[in-house]
């Protein structure tokens, strides 16, 4: 069985050194057959050496028209003063598609968020959409397009030994609930530092969508899939849960298996206070996360595993794949594992595994 | 094999009986099929107008015409693909051998030969005389009763049945008593056992799973694919999905499709129109470039030739009859179909030698002329409209134009409106109560179980008229990009949390005003039984209550006089909280207000008062109106969930209940939970469920079976709805979730207080 989209993820073990592009792309070209021309991506995480980095903003547009009202946008931050313009990468319009708008800013996380929503609920409206802002973090990087993952490797120069990383995320896509015609559609999903893939379709979407939305959330492309990295966003930056508790919360574990829990009650209690952010429906999700000191690699799958997911650790990453293909590829003796179904997975660069996904 | 010698034949149509309660098919309606099939010849051009009904479909006409433009040659030869071409848009669809009890499937088979159009043979094996005819289409469903390889490499083309629209998001459902010697051997599976399918198909929990299948299917029979769902929220998705999966068409099946037996639940509550998911699915195919070499064949309310030009000039190629080509055959609408002894033999149990049967001569030439019939008529339509092909009628909805109808609907159908709105709706008009919910009440306590009804919805709002908001919404039947739960044999929790409490179904009963104190007494006890919760008041409160405190919701007025134990204390509005809450610190503190729009404004201020919970009980009588509990639900939770405290949502602490004799059932229950609902209350259902009357005396022992029974049956059918939508966990999953929901034709102002979308959309 094909069972959804192919999903990846990478994070390097604190002895070895960065992850080239080639190994994500590598890993996710070997399962396209899951995916199809409508969208693929990457995410990588980094801690560059010597300071904290400002936050890349990237968005889509479609023509110069919406360049110059996203640029309108940022200087008119700058103007009222929360904000600094550091740098940016303005791109040529020649021919069709969107291109990525690239702008380097420092501000607070309130101010960024107050930018993204409203760049965003006026770039897509009813007559159509005219560019995205996708990722906006300091420490995570989004390349994302239509076509299969050589394409958009290729289209980002990413199809040659580039650009090295702590971790990666990866993604082929194969659309079920949105069209798969333009990038804004493509994973990985991104909210500050936080990026997810997903393979899928939830069906507590609209009480996800709902809780968002009255969180604070104002502009939403319409897959479930980004609803996860806004959900995961919210836990853990907004609401100051703990990776574990927000994984906890996402993952929505049967009422059986709590009750033969020993933290019974206190995920209970977590589940109430963070209603309306459980996920139904078959998914598997593999997340990042920086905190600017640390890179976590997370995975999550549904009660019922609707959907394969298999981990592996050698001496230099730890993986997450659709396929053991994924793992093998790269690391042909790696040690290999399944979860659970319901289990969480955690792992971060200084840590290594800290949750296995099974007992 | 299954043919005995001597029989008596039956060889003509029995009389139709009085039809006592509203019906889709209307005696009109069977009349006009039995002529066709009669006579094999057009008996008018358009449709009278006391045939019409109340769906959006029969809110559209085609156009005045210019008479000089008449065609009267018509050509109908239809291609659907993989080198099908079929002598006039029409599929006979997909009843099984087993529903049906082999006469009329043969009879299906062998009209569909001769008239050179293609029968689908429905899930569960090929009747062997069914097996020799050319024209058929092989169904694969998700038992894969009686599938191999020879068998679909049989006929013409092969249908992957993911959804039925009378049932979508579950599988199909053959009850134990037709599941007779020959039945059993065709689908090899074991005798007099309910044959209930798999929701989903294990197989298929993707788009790309099913493009795997059409591929395999494809490589071993070198066959077209059809796929075939039910028409629900997302069919426009899956369409494209089926499109790029290499395809070769999707049957869609609207909702208030024929079906042998369902549960009467699920068949009347999910699923959208068959004409709004035909616009959606063809703008949607086309948008994506995926229209052309794709063929969209419609189902579910086919009753007439006009309803097919209908759905063509919508965007279909083809359209799907079942019921009508029943109704050709005799059937009478009885509605029976699940017991096996149709009166018309077409659903009876398949005997090896049965006293009657029908004459298989006889059928097929009703079925013969009925399709003839059928082409002469469309032939009159399509060429008064002009047109010298049938095929060019397909996607021209500027012919339709729209009439009594909302703004809305026309433009999701993209029809033209010329004139007027739909009906708006005032709530609880004539009563909530249908003779049908009164039936359905007390079936549910008298058997526990979900009830299981046949052929197409009766319900509302197109059928019996809407009583509630509640009867213009939908729910979803997951397909292919989610798989559905099977709610017989997969785990879904239907538990909720009351402030810790925990209920084993998001129910409770409401204040039962006046009633026998046993009869109270019996309520308390039953809830405590199955661990749901019971709101009555301090008056009603004895020692006999006490003993079931801890599933009280207690309605009090004086902070000194509540009960130990007592589960949650209630208090009115306009009280001073404080006294209350320092009297019993540690209970949770609930609030009960009337429905309606004076209430609404002071949602905010109740959850700053720090209450706990709410209750929106629809009895507290309130003037100058009162609002219909949907609206007041689905405002009370989005403005709840406004307020924060402490940068949490104060709404995941606060708890929303509504419930009283509004409530009718399941269905409702389901939708308010949708709407933001945490529980639902109910009395006057429970009441009608137990055949209680004011006045009369009850036995109290038959009274706890007929209310356990009812208990059971609700969770039952909250079960069913939830696995037919994907949902595992009605707690964190349910509860707030519109998206599940869809509005069919109801007023775009009340739609969007729900701020649920429109089917179609």
């Amino acid at each position: 069985m094909k069972d959804g989209c192919g999903v990846f993820g990478i994070l390097r073990k604190k002895s070895a050194t960065k992850i080239s592009n080639l190994a994500p792309l590598k890993a996710i070209d070997c399962v396209k057959f899951r995916g199809s021309k409508l969208g693929a991506g990457f995410a990588s995480f980094d801690i560059p050496g010597g300071g904290r980095p400002p936050i890349r903003v990237k968005i889509f547009v479609d023509n110069a028209e919406t360049l110059s009202f996203v640029r309108r946008i940022f200087a008119g931050h700058v103007k009222s003063l929360r904000l600094n313009m550091l740098g940016e990468k303005v791109p040529e319009f020649d021919g069709e598609g969107f291109k990525v708008y690239e702008v380097f800013i420092e501000a607070s996380p309130s101010t960024l968020q107050s930018i993204v929503d409203q760049l965003n609920v006026r770039l897509m409206d009813e007559n159509g959409i005219k560019g995205r802002c996708y990722s906006y973090g300091r420490y995570v990087n989004v390349f994302k397009d239509v076509g299969y993952p050589l394409d958009v490797a290729a289209k980002y120069g990413l199809d040659c030994d580039m650009m090295r990383s702590d971790a990666w995320l990866a993604h082929t896509r194969q659309p079920t609930n949105s069209p798969g015609t333009t990038p804004v559609w493509s994973h990985p999903f991104s909210a500050h530092e936080v990026a997810v893939v997903h393979n899928g379709d939830i069906s507590s979407y609209g009480s996800n969508q709902q809780m968002l939305r009255l969180a604070g959330y104002r502009s939403f492309v319409g897959t479930d899939s980004e609803v996860i990295a806004f959900m995961l966003d919210y836990l853990v930056r907004v609401r100051g849960y703990t990776l574990e508790q927000a994984l906890i919360i996402l993952q929505n574990p049967y009422e059986r298996v709590l009750n033969a829990s020993p933290l019974r009650s206190e995920v209970m209690r977590l589940m109430a206070e963070a209603r309306g952010c459980q996920l139904d429906g078959p998914f598997t999700v593999i997340a990042g996360y920086c905190d600017g000191e640390d890179i976590y690699l997370m995975a999550l799958v549904d009660r019922s595993k609707f959907r394969p997911i298999v981990f592996g650790e050698d001496q230099n990453a730890i993986y997450v794949a659709s396929e053991e293909c994924q793992i093998r590829c790269l690391s042909p003796s790696a040690e290999v594992w399944t979860p659970e179904p319901g289990e969480i997975f955690l792992a971060s660069l200084s840590k290594g595994v800290i949750y296995r996904g099974r007992p | 094999m299954f043919q005995a010698a001597q029989q008596s034949l039956i060889d003509h149509y029995i009389n139709l009986p009085k039809q006592t309660l509203r019906e889709f098919w209307t005696t009109a309606k069977i009349r006009h099929i039995r002529r066709l099939a009669e006579s094999g010849r057009a008996n008018r051009v358009w449709t009278p107008e006391d045939e019409l009904s109340k769906r959006p479909l029969d809110r559209l006409r085609f156009k005045p015409i210019n008479e000089s433009n008449i065609r009267l040659e018509v050509d109908t030869t239809t291609d659907i693909g993989g080198g099908i071409t079929l002598s006039t848009p029409l599929y006979l669809g997909d009843m099984s051998f087993g529903s049906l009890s082999g006469t009329a499937n043969i009879a299906i088979a062998m009209a569909a030969e001769l008239t050179e159009t293609l029968a689908g043979t429905g899930e569960g094996g090929l009747h062997p005389e069914v097996a020799k005819v050319r024209r058929i289409a092989v169904q694969w469903a998700s038992a894969r009763f009686g599938v191999d390889a020879k068998v679909l490499n049989r006929g013409l083309a092969v249908v992957i049945k993911i959804g039925q629209g009378a049932k979508p998001g579950i599988g199909g459902h053959l009850p134990a008593a037709k599941v007779t010697e020959p039945i059993s051997m065709t689908r090899r599976i074991p005798l007099y056992k309910d044959a209930i399918s798999p929701a989903p198909h294990h197989d298929i929990y993707s788009i790309e799973d099913l493009g795997q299948r059409i591929e395999a299917i494809k490589e071993l029979t070198g066959k077209p694919v059809f796929v075939k769902v039910g028409a629900t929220n997302y069919v426009q998705y899956i369409a494209t999905g089926i499109a790029r999966m290499g395809g070769d068409g999707i049957i869609l099946d609207g909702a208030g499709a024929g079906t042998g037996a369902a549960p009467t639940v699920v068949r009347d509550n999910i699923g959208i129109p068959i004409e709004i998911a035909v616009a959606s699915v063809d703008r949607i195919l086309r948008r994506e470039g995926l229209r052309e070499n794709f063929t969209v064949i419609a189902g579910g309310r086919v009753s007439n030739p006009e309803d097919a030009a209908k759905l063509m000039a919508l965007g279909a190629d083809c359209v799907s009859v079942g019921t009508a080509a029943l109704i050709a055959l005799g059937c009478v609408m009885c509605h029976k179909c699940h017991l096996g002894y149709c009166p018309a033999l077409l659903t009876n149990k398949a005997l090896p030698n049965p006293p009657r049967m029908l004459s298989l001569d006889w059928a097929v030439q009703r079925l013969v002329n009925f399709v003839k019939g059928w082409n002469e008529e469309l032939k009159l339509i399509v060429g008064t409209l002009g047109l010298r092909r049938v095929r060019e009628l397909v996607g021209r909805r500027d012919l339709l134009e729209a009439y009594s109808m909302w703004e809305e609907t026309a433009s999701i159908l993209g029809v033209n409106l010329v004139s007027g709105c739909s009906t708006p709706l005032v709530a609880g008009e004539g009563g909530y109560w249908s003779e049908r919910r009164r039936t359905h009440l007390t079936a549910l306590a008298e058997n526990g179980v979900p009830e299981i009804g046949s052929m197409g919805s009766c319900g509302p709002p197109f059928v019996e008229p809407p009583k509630a908001v509640c009867d213009y919404l939908v729910s979803d039947g997951a397909q292919v990009t989610r798989p559905s739960i099977d709610p017989y044999r997969e785990e879904i929790e239907i538990a909720s949390y009351l402030s810790g409490i925990r209920l084993s179904a998001p129910i409770f009963f409401s204040h039962f005003k006046s009633l026998p104190k046993g009869l109270v007494e019996l309520f308390a006890k039953v809830a405590k039984a199955h661990g749901l919760m019971m709101y009555t008041t301090l008056d009603e409160y004895d020692d006999h209550l006490a003993k079931y405190a801890g599933n009280l919701m207690l309605a009090v007025d004086d902070p000194m006089s509540i009960p130990e134990n007592v589960g949650v204390v209630v208090i009115d509005a306009w009280r001073e909280s404080k006294p209350f809450r320092e009297n019993v610190p540690d209970k949770p503190l609930y609030v009960r207000i009337h429905s309606s729009e004076q209430s609404l404004t002071s949602i905010q201020e109740l959850a700053r008062r720090g209450f706990d919970g709410i209750i929106i009980d629809t009895d507290l009588t309130y003037s100058p109106a009162t609002l219909d509990v949907a609206v007041m639900t689905a405002e009370a939770d989005w403005s709840l969930r406004e307020v924060f405290y402490g940068g949490s949502p104060v709404r995941n602490q606060l708890n929303l209940l509504c419930g009283g004799s509004a409530i009718r059932g399941a269905d409702d229950i389901f939708k308010l939970l949708c709407l933001g609902a945490d529980a639902v209350g109910l009395n006057r259902a429970a009441l009608v469920a137990i055949g209680y009357e004011e006045g009369k005396d009850m036995n109290l022992h038959e009274a706890r079976v007929k209310l356990e029974n009812f208990i059971l049956g609700l969770k039952g059918e909250i079960r069913l709805l939830a696995g037919a939508a994907g949902v595992s966990s009605i707690y964190t999953s349910l509860v707030g979730n519109r998206e599940l929901l869809r509005s069919v034709d109801l007023d775009p102002a009340i739609r969007s207080r729900l701020k649920v979308k429109a089917a179609g959309t």
